[in-house]
């Protein structure tokens, strides 16, 4: 980081320091810091990332707006990889254990955290987590975000791959309206694909917003009620696994 | 709105650089908010106001330099700012690039009484 301005330009020749002045008599001294604010939070998710990596674990954080099927693709998801991949799930909500109610009725181990007031999953909140799961039976570990389409995008949780969801009801301008969030997405699911004939969505428009914000990242357009394009997923996250170890 | 966690993590690291300094009571503080840190310069304001009361920074002021989204073009060298969050460069239309600023929120300088 520039230690002039804190951006990650190489430095520049320039005088730092402490600068003393005096107001009506009174001594003071400005001081330079340049430290990131979120510093603390994103030391903590490298620690997050290098305890799933001990353990050759896949960490994905899954983040979208309330609703767009995050669990329900959790749900399929586990009953699809049974037997061959083993799951665990750190589930945030604002209330209620519902979500971790609904993975543990699939058999799989899963920690809720309810964060009260807090909008997003911080990566000591999942470092909470992580202790409470079984990590040495685990091969991949599924962190479902508070849904909210903001704030989770601000803080790395230690995951090693962002996974973000828009359904099909949402409208294909979303990822404009929510530039940051898209932006921190190495995937985006496309999701509720069987509600295409009743719901007027062009998803090649939202393929080319998403690009707009996003012009790297991976795009599946998937039912987890159908099962149509859930096959990639399970291929895309079986291949990420492999490449943990 | 996660601008109140914000806030508290920044008088955090005032409180400490205030003490690692022996200073007194802080008069200003700038930060310098990048664009793509999801971190609204308004809401940061009113949350930072709201939890200063009982900090050591209580009657400070606190100047937000927002730093929009900076990229270096991989394949032509281009720099400059993405406008709109369009991350292709206006030179050569590559998609390479690199981000060099506007992703984190820094805290830059305190201004405090020794
Ligand atoms: N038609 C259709 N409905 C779906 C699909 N996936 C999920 N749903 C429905 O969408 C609603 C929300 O699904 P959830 O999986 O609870 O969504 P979520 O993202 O986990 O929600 P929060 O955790 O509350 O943010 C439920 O009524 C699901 O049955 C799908 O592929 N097709
Ligand atoms: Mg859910
Ligand atoms: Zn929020
Ligand atoms: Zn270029």
């Amino acid at each position: 980081m520039c230690r002039e301005c804190g951006c990650s330009l190489p430095q520049k020749k320039h005088h730092h320091g402490e600068k003393n002045s005096s107001i009506s008599g009174r001594k003071t001294v400005e001081v330079e810091v340049l430290a990131k604010v979120l510093d603390a939070n994103d030391k903590q998710a490298n620690s997050n990332r290098e305890h799933f990596q001990e353990h050759g674990i896949l960490a994905l954080n899954l983040m979208s707006s309330p609703g767009a099927g995050k669990t329900t693709l959790l749900e399929r998801t586990i009953e699809t990889l049974k037997g061959s991949i083993r799951i665990g799930v750190i589930e945030g909500d604002l209330e209620t254990d519902r979500d971790s109610q609904r993975i543990r009725a699939k058999d799989v181990p899963a920690y809720q955290i309810t964060t009260g007031q807090a909008c997003h999953l911080d990566a000591f909140m999942v470092h909470k987590g992580i202790h409470q799961l079984p990590l040495e039976e685990l091969d991949i570990v599924f962190i479902e975000n508070v849904g909210n389409l903001v704030c989770p995008a601000s803080y790395d949780v230690g995951a090693h791959t962002n996974v973000v969801l828009l359904s099909i009801p949402e409208g294909e301008d979303k990822p404009l309206k929510y530039p940051i969030m898209f932006h921190s997405a190495d995937i985006v699911l496309i999701t509720k694909v069987d509600l295409l004939p009743y719901i007027d969505f062009d998803i090649e428009d939202a393929k080319r917003n998403i690009k707009k914000v996003n012009p790297k990242v991976d795009i599946i357009p998937l039912s987890a009620k159908t099962g149509e394009g859930m096959d990639r997923w399970i291929r895309y996250l079986t291949l990420k696994r492999e490449l943990v170890e | 709105m996660h601008e109140f966690s914000v806030a508290n993590s920044l008088l955090r690291l005032i409180e400490e650089n205030v003490r690692q300094n022996h200073g007194k009571s802080v008069i200003k503080v700038v930060v310098k908010v990048g664009v793509l840190s999801g971190i609204e310069p308004h809401l940061l304001k009113v949350a930072f106001d709201h939890l200063k009361e009982r900090s050591v920074a209580d009657k400070s002021e606190l100047i937000i330099e927002v730093q929009q989204v900076l990229i270096r073009c991989r394949e032509c060298g281009y720099t400059g700012e993405v406008e709109d969050y369009q991350f292709v460069c206006k030179e050569c239309g590559s998609h390479q690039l690199d981000i060099l600023d506007g992703k984190d929120m820094v805290l830059k300088s305190i201004q405090m009484e020794a």
